[in-house]
């Protein structure tokens, strides 16, 4: 076959740029970003930049780091998931509750996650329940369990192994950060080089077109509500891990701060977008600030008028940046 | 000399490099009807967008009623009285014809409520000088197909002073009698002065009711001037800009077909719609014809397993019991859907990855993708299939159609199909494009491929199809081998009138 441009013969092609150079240029801008607040901050207050306060940044980047992951694959396939803080609390409080050796109490925790995940799944997959509610649903169903288990007051003490796991370090590097980095990286290969990631963001990006091409789109949707399940529970097992307290309310306002971080690591509630990198990016950007305004002593309402800031000034920037 | 109501003057769009129209002359006059013929892709709707405002010339204007005017909004045109019926319902089934309408427009009482006597009272008067017989009370959604179209010419002339209307394709899911009786409303119109341009494929209506013709091909006009001086063999020979041999290559000797491959039997699509039988052969390209929302995709869709039907499917005489999309696919049997855009294209992913779409991992990997896997694969969409594209890695959205549709196609190849059915295959492609498009499809059908092509061409049925099976409300009506292919024996059948039709609401 030879080409059919008869009609526009050597035409300078419009300047569009590659999909993944447009994507980079969006963690480019993310990082840069990152970098402005830590200088200014540093310029600010000789506080900041310490080892202690860098490693601080860290950990409790952590559990939201977990957490942003999963919320990432759901919004990928246009989903949302709102139960994510729920879950935290109630796998954290199930899981402590009736075990305490620490690697039982991780796959348990999991196990529970995976679970909840799958409810969520099924019903937005399989029960045409929208997101949205099916999520907010689950969330409330959540609450009442746990409340009805704990009657109220959660007790139990966390084992020593179980503490290490979020606030140890090794060689000085904390663990927590360590774990989540395995994760994501984890997350990051299946989604960049997996038949399975590949599908994942085609059904999110045309669901319509990936069916045609063969995905079990069903499936898929399903799978991103597990992994959601999963990284929420692992972000409540560290989050208590490194409060020392299991609550009732552990996690509380992760399901939104997780939305916030992953459309500003670059995922798109209208699906088919979203990177590991990006959405880690964007969670150690809002960490970040809550320790600024603490560190500046701001009064602590700031970081709200910032985070709200931060949304628009991401959602319009993405909004100019891909309507091309 | 007449003034024109509404002209082109030297008008010119271009999209980034592509150049959709260029230098277009193009004149309406009061009480005339134009018809504006051109290939799928010459640049016919470009036009008609650019003289109601929707899109801004590059260079060039419009002029209307002798001046020179730059529509910033389509709504400007149309307080001007520039109406457009175009080929998408745009009614709401849920309101009454009445307030359909005047949606947008509703006569107010003193309170600001809507005065429902005075909305039903307009309509019926509507109506009535356009020669409608429907009742304004009538809610949008019971109607028949050919109804919702007289509510929408309706819509479009609600107000008197209406100067030009642009119907474009009205009569694509008319049958004849209703056909009929949209000619007898075009005629009334022209008496009362209003200028149309009438956009249609079928040369038998622009003979029957228009005074002018405009043809267009590649966005330039070949020719325009009275009806009269026209013949279909000139107006086709205008549009396509060659002869149908050089378009199509020779079809495959009579008896050369080989083994059934696809056998369908008693396939229903939906309760209450008649069962379809059918079989396509080794070697042979099978067409379906017949009128939008006769059920073609319908059909094809089912036997792909994209929607739920009942019936047999075979493929190579096994039976298919669990049918979905990626059980075809791993038997041999792909599809390529109508719509590019809705369900056939990832629109901002890259060219490689909309092309390794059906097989990530294809010849790597059956799970995993090594790093620039894709891109190496789509090099050779390029040297393969000829697809102008400066990198894989530029998201699809940035090519024309034609190159669009031959990543689609070389998707399909991929899994060395045994059979493909396609949907309209050559739908928003340049004619060059379309003529590579077709000597693909029959190189494929002489190396032993199966194909199914549903189009709405009839010159495209007719010139590349072995056999072909007409389909009219829902059903198999006729099927046409050899010499018995032809335009006529084609609409003959798919737009005779049946007791069905009327009422049909499903459409493609």
């Amino acid at each position: 076959m030879t080409v059919s441009t008869a009609a526009a013969p050597q035409k300078t092609p419009r300047n569009r740029s590659t999909v993944r150079a447009m994507q980079n240029r969006e963690r480019i801008l993310l990082a840069g970003f990152l970098a402005a607040i830590w200088a200014i901050t540093t310029a600010l207050s000789p506080r900041f930049l310490t080892p202690a306060n860098l490693s601080d940044i860290l950990v409790q980047t952590a559990p939201l780091g977990f957490v942003v992951l999963g919320q990432m694959v759901v919004i990928i396939v246009r989903g949302l998931d709102l139960s994510v803080a729920s879950i935290m609390a109630t796998v954290a409080v199930l899981s402590t509750g009736l075990i305490d050796n620490t690697a039982v109490i991780f796959v348990l925790g999991l196990m529970l996650g995976a679970l909840i995940g799958t409810v969520n799944g099924g019903l937005v997959a399989y029960r045409r329940v929208t997101p949205f509610l099916a999520t907010l649903a689950t969330m409330i169903v959540l609450q009442g369990i746990r409340f009805a288990y704990t009657k109220g007051a959660p007790g139990g003490t966390l084992p020593e192994a179980f503490r290490w796991l979020a606030t140890g370090d090794i060689f000085g590097i904390p663990v927590a950060p360590i774990a989540l980095a395995v994760v994501a990286f984890a997350l990051h290969w299946v989604l960049e080089r997996t038949v399975y990631g590949r599908r994942l963001k085609l059904v999110g990006t045309n669901p319509d077109a990936a069916r045609m091409t063969g995905a079990p789109v069903r499936l898929i949707v399903l799978s991103a509500y597990v992994i959601s399940g999963l990284t929420a529970a692992l972000g409540g097992l560290f989050l208590v891990g490194y409060v020392g307290i299991v609550d009732n309310w552990t996690g509380r306002g992760y399901e939104l701060d997780s939305i916030a971080a992953a459309v500003i690591g670059g995922a798109a509630l209208s699906g088919g977008k979203g990177s590991v990198p990006g959405v880690l990016l964007a969670a150690l950007i809002l960490v970040s600030l809550f320790n600024i305004v603490v560190i500046l002593g701001l009064p602590i309402e700031w970081q709200f008028v910032i985070k709200g800031t931060l949304i628009i000034l991401a959602a319009t920037v993405y909004m100019k940046r891909r309507r091309v | 000399m007449v003034q024109p109501v509404l002209a082109a003057r030297s008008l010119s769009k271009n999209f980034g490099p592509n150049e959709v129209l260029q230098g277009i002359e193009f004149e309406i006059f009061s009480g005339r009807a134009v018809a504006l013929c051109g290939e799928n892709g010459a640049g016919k709707s470009t036009l008609i967008k650019l003289l109601t405002g929707l899109y801004a010339p590059s260079a060039g204007h419009v002029e209307f009623m002798g001046e020179k005017v730059v529509w910033s909004d389509p709504r400007q045109s149309l307080a001007a009285g520039i109406a457009v019926v175009h080929q998408e319902f745009s009614v709401l089934g849920a309101l009454t014809v009445a307030e359909n309408i005047f949606l947008g427009d509703e006569p107010l009482t003193r309170f600001g409520l809507i005065d429902r006597r005075r909305l039903t009272c307009n309509a019926r008067v509507r109506l009535d000088n356009l020669g409608i017989t429907l009742s304004p009370d009538a809610l949008v959604e019971t109607l028949s197909v050919a109804d919702k179209q007289m509510v929408e010419i309706a819509k479009a002339l609600r107000s008197e002073d209406e100067k030009v209307l642009i119907l474009d394709e009205p009569t694509a899911v008319l049958s004849q009698n209703e056909t009929t009786h949209l000619f007898r409303i075009i005629a009334g119109l022209r008496e009362q002065g209003i200028g149309l341009i009438y956009v249609s494929h079928r040369l038998d209506e622009i003979f029957e009711i228009c005074t002018d013709i405009t043809v267009i091909k590649d966005g330039v006009v070949t020719t325009s001037g009275p009806i009269g001086g026209y013949t279909h063999d000139s107006v086709v020979s205008a549009m396509v800009g060659r002869e149908m041999g050089e378009l199509f290559p020779p079809k495959a000797a009579v008896g050369a077909a080989g083994t059934v491959v696809l056998k369908v039997e008693d396939l229903v699509v939906a309760p209450g719609v008649p069962s379809a039988s059918l079989s396509v052969r080794e070697g042979e390209i099978v067409g379906l014809a017949g009128l939008v929302g006769s059920g073609r995709t319908e059909l094809a869709r089912a036997i792909y397993g994209a929607d739920p039907s009942s019936g047999t499917v075979t493929l190579f005489g096994e039976p298919m019991p669990w049918r979905s999309p990626s059980g075809c696919i791993d038997a041999g049997m792909l599809m390529l859907t109508e719509s590019r855009k809705d369900d056939g294209l990832f629109m901002e992913t890259s060219v490689a990855r909309n092309f390794t779409a059906t097989t990530p991992g294809h010849g790597a990997h059956p799970a995993a993708v090594p790093p620039g896997h894709e891109e190496r694969r789509a090099v050779l969409l390029k040297e393969r299939m000829g697809v102008a594209v400066d990198h894989v890695g530029l998201p699809i959205s940035a090519l024309s159609g034609g190159n669009q549709q031959k990543v689609l196609i070389a998707r399909l190849l991929e899994n060395r199909p045994k059979l493909l059915i396609l949907d309209e295959p050559t739908r928003g492609v340049d004619m060059g494009a379309k003529a590579e498009i077709y000597r693909t499809l029959r190189h494929l059908a002489a190396e032993g491929m199966a194909l199914l092509v549903i189009s709405s061409e009839l010159i495209e049925v007719v010139g590349l199809c072995d056999r072909v099976y007409v389909m009219r409300d829902g059903e198999i009506a006729t099927e046409l081998t050899g010499e018995t292919i032809t335009e006529e024996r084609i609409m003959t059948v798919a737009a005779a009138e049946t007791a069905t039709h009327r009422g049909g609401t499903h459409h493609a």
